[in-house]
């Protein structure tokens, strides 16, 4: 494994031995980084998950004004595609265009809400495992630490995902 | 002087300051001058070993090498690597460089605020800010730029700037896909047809040009289309752009009524006409073809021929099938019914897509006008497809730059911008009520024409304005 080093990896430093720990649990050291990196995914899916509701909690209200607005200007423009009323149309379709745009990119930035742990998380994997190719199991190929901290990344946001839908369809059983 | 007024000119004065400081933002540890004035010291020529960083990515490593190979361009990258380390010191910076400039992660976070800000009040033009603060505010371009035209680290540089913008501005795409698909509201012969032209187009775009377009090139033409963005902004604050507005606030209220009346009738979508086939086939050729370019390059000779051929015919099995009549694709939703000819989304998908993957920025916001516009679409149908084929677009462009053409990225510097995109989405819904659309549409004009104008005549003519 390299060496932490720069300036900028100063943050990742202080990470650092909190990180690695995973990657100590086994011995086989293939199978000690996919589980380390399955535990760092799951540290990203987590903190991906609480900053993303704190963004939904807090936006509810606008969030809520913006599609009100998109689908009340969307409706108003088939009405008056179904009345014949052609201009009317376009331009209740373009505010409609204008209120999807504001809704899209809101949605874009509380999105990254989700998303910024699994980013740090690469940028730990990059200090610490440039360079190397780690064998993926039961396979001949090598892959580098972006993509198999991708696998491990879909891996447990699809548990996750699967594991809320169980829970729920048995709560409402 | 109004509240709404007051805001708009605060956030002018803050932007221009925080442009005008930008370059200083950059954590450089330079030594303090001397007090007499003394001719400059030629920089000393670093010993080649020391140019290369153990924390450098590989794919750096290759740039570097592959300059050193040629005594021209080594001796620039000697040059470049000097000139960094008198500024800024040794140890290295960006991407591992040293000398290179180590943007500040907490000016990185505040900058990215301001993108977030943008992101959640205006809609368009986030992208755009983040591809100024990659380019201008945190130095990368100018840095980029010191070693020279043609030369193997400017165009990576160049090219890690361009994917970093589409990090940012394709991991939208994801959420809101998802969300459509929930709602069902996914137009599958229209997906089709984007995803034909837009797969296409950003997959070749990265094949052709990684690695071969210098920052300046990049910055004319990124200068290029934000001007003609502010272009068509501006448009819509004069008054005959405002006379849409005017007349969809009178239809809003006649047809407000109607509706009601109509009462809540729920809408069925269902394709009435067109052939599906052939786009199928379009689609899995344009697939296979970036698969193999993007995943499969050395699995076997001549594989990036096999996939510009796969790609290729595609694209124009699409377009082919796309203007015929078996292309006319008609779809009821509700009562009404919609028409369009299927060559149209193929087309708009290759050309919006190829200029996303250029310029990194732009995919997000031309779908749906597009769409509704040229094809006379209702945009509640095409919204959700839009996000679709940007989420398509993004990660085909992506994975060509990255894993077809090696093309790396800071990933710490990206998800500390990312932070700072969510706290600014949680900012700018807050301060949205205080500042009329019209302002905003105004400070965007001004922002557009003088990034666009700087940027252009920097590009391609070696002008500067100040703070870009």
């Amino acid at each position: 494994m390299t060496e932490l080093g720069g300036e900028g990896a100063s943050w990742l430093a202080w990470l650092d031995a909190g990180l690695i720990a995973p990657y100590r649990w086994l011995h086989d050291p293939v199978w000690a980084w996919w589980a380390g990196t399955l535990v760092l995914a799951g540290w990203a899916t987590l903190l991906g998950g609480l900053t993303s509701s704190l963004a939904r909690r807090a936006n509810r209200a606008h969030l809520a004004g913006l599609e009100r607005e998109m689908a009340d200007r969307n409706a108003q423009a088939m009405a008056a595609l179904a009345a014949g009323d052609k201009p009317a149309y376009k331009a209740l379709n373009k505010d409609a265009n204008e209120a999807f745009g504001k809704l899209f990119f809101l949605k874009a930035a509380m999105g990254a809400a989700s998303l910024w742990p699994a980013f740090l998380a690469v940028a730990w994997l990059q200090s610490r495992f440039e360079g190397l190719a780690i064998p993926a199991p039961f396979t001949p190929w090598g892959i580098g630490y972006a993509p198999g901290f991708l696998i491990c990344y879909l891996i447990v946001r699809l548990s996750i995902y699967w594991l809320k839908k169980l829970l729920l369809t048995k709560a409402q059983v | 002087m109004t509240k709404s007024t007051a805001s708009a000119l605060a956030l002018v004065f803050g932007l221009g300051l925080a442009m005008a400081a930008g370059p200083l933002w950059a954590a450089d540890p330079t030594p303090a001058p001397s007090a007499a004035p003394v001719a400059a010291a030629p920089a000393p020529v670093p010993d080649t070993a020391k140019i290369l960083t153990p924390q450098m990515p590989v794919q750096v490593k290759a740039a570097i090498e592959k300059s050193l190979a040629d005594p021209q361009q080594a001796k620039k990258t000697q040059e470049a690597v000097a000139q960094g380390a008198q500024k800024r010191g040794e140890r290295p910076g960006f991407l591992g460089i040293p000398g290179a400039p180590d943007p500040s992660l907490v000016f990185g976070f505040l900058w990215a605020v301001w993108v977030g800000w943008i992101f959640s009040t205006v809609g368009a033009f986030g992208g755009v800010m983040a591809g100024v603060g990659h380019m201008s505010v945190f130095g990368l371009g100018e840095y980029a730029s010191t070693f020279g035209k043609g030369h193997p680290v400017n165009k990576f540089l160049t090219d890690s700037i361009r994917v970093s913008n589409q990090w940012l501005v394709g991991l939208s795409s994801i959420i809101t896909s998802y969300n459509y698909h929930k709602m069902g509201r996914l137009v599958l012969p229209l997906a089709l047809c984007l995803a034909v032209g837009s797969v296409a187009g950003a997959y070749l775009i990265p094949e052709l040009t990684a690695g071969k377009v210098s920052f300046k090139q990049y910055q004319g033409w990124f200068g290029l289309c934000v001007l003609l963005l502010g272009c068509i902004i501006f448009y819509e604050t004069t008054p005959k752009g405002q006379l849409s507005k005017k007349k969809a606030k009178e239809a809003a209220d006649i047809f407000e009524q109607q509706r009601k009346q109509a009462g809540g009738a729920s809408c069925k979508l269902e394709t009435t006409q067109g052939a599906f086939g052939p786009f199928y086939l379009s689609l899995a050729l344009v697939v296979l073809g970036a698969i193999i370019g993007s995943l499969g390059k050395g699995w076997f000779a001549g594989s990036n021929y096999v996939a510009y051929v796969l790609v290729g015919l595609g694209a124009l099995l699409g377009l082919v099938v796309g203007f015929s009549e078996r292309g006319r694709i008609a779809f009821c939703f509700g009562s009404i019914e919609f028409k369009f000819q299927a060559g149209i989304p193929v087309v708009g998908g290759l050309a919006i897509a190829a200029l996303s993957a250029f310029l990194g920025v732009g995919g997000g916001f031309l779908y749906v006008p597009f769409l509704t516009s040229v094809a006379g679409l209702p945009m509640f149908l095409v919204a959700g497809t839009s996000a679709l084929a940007v989420l398509v677009s993004m990660t085909t462009s992506i994975g060509s730059f990255m894993v077809g053409q090696g093309v790396g990225v800071e990933w710490g510097f990206i998800g500390m911008e990312l932070v700072g995109v969510f706290v600014g989405s949680m900012i700018g819904p807050r301060t949205s009520k205080y500042i009329p659309d019209i302002w905003l549409k105004r400070l965007f004009v001004v922002l557009a024409l003088y990034v666009g104008v700087g940027y252009f005549l920097r590009g391609f003519f070696d002008i500067r304005l100040p703070g870009v």
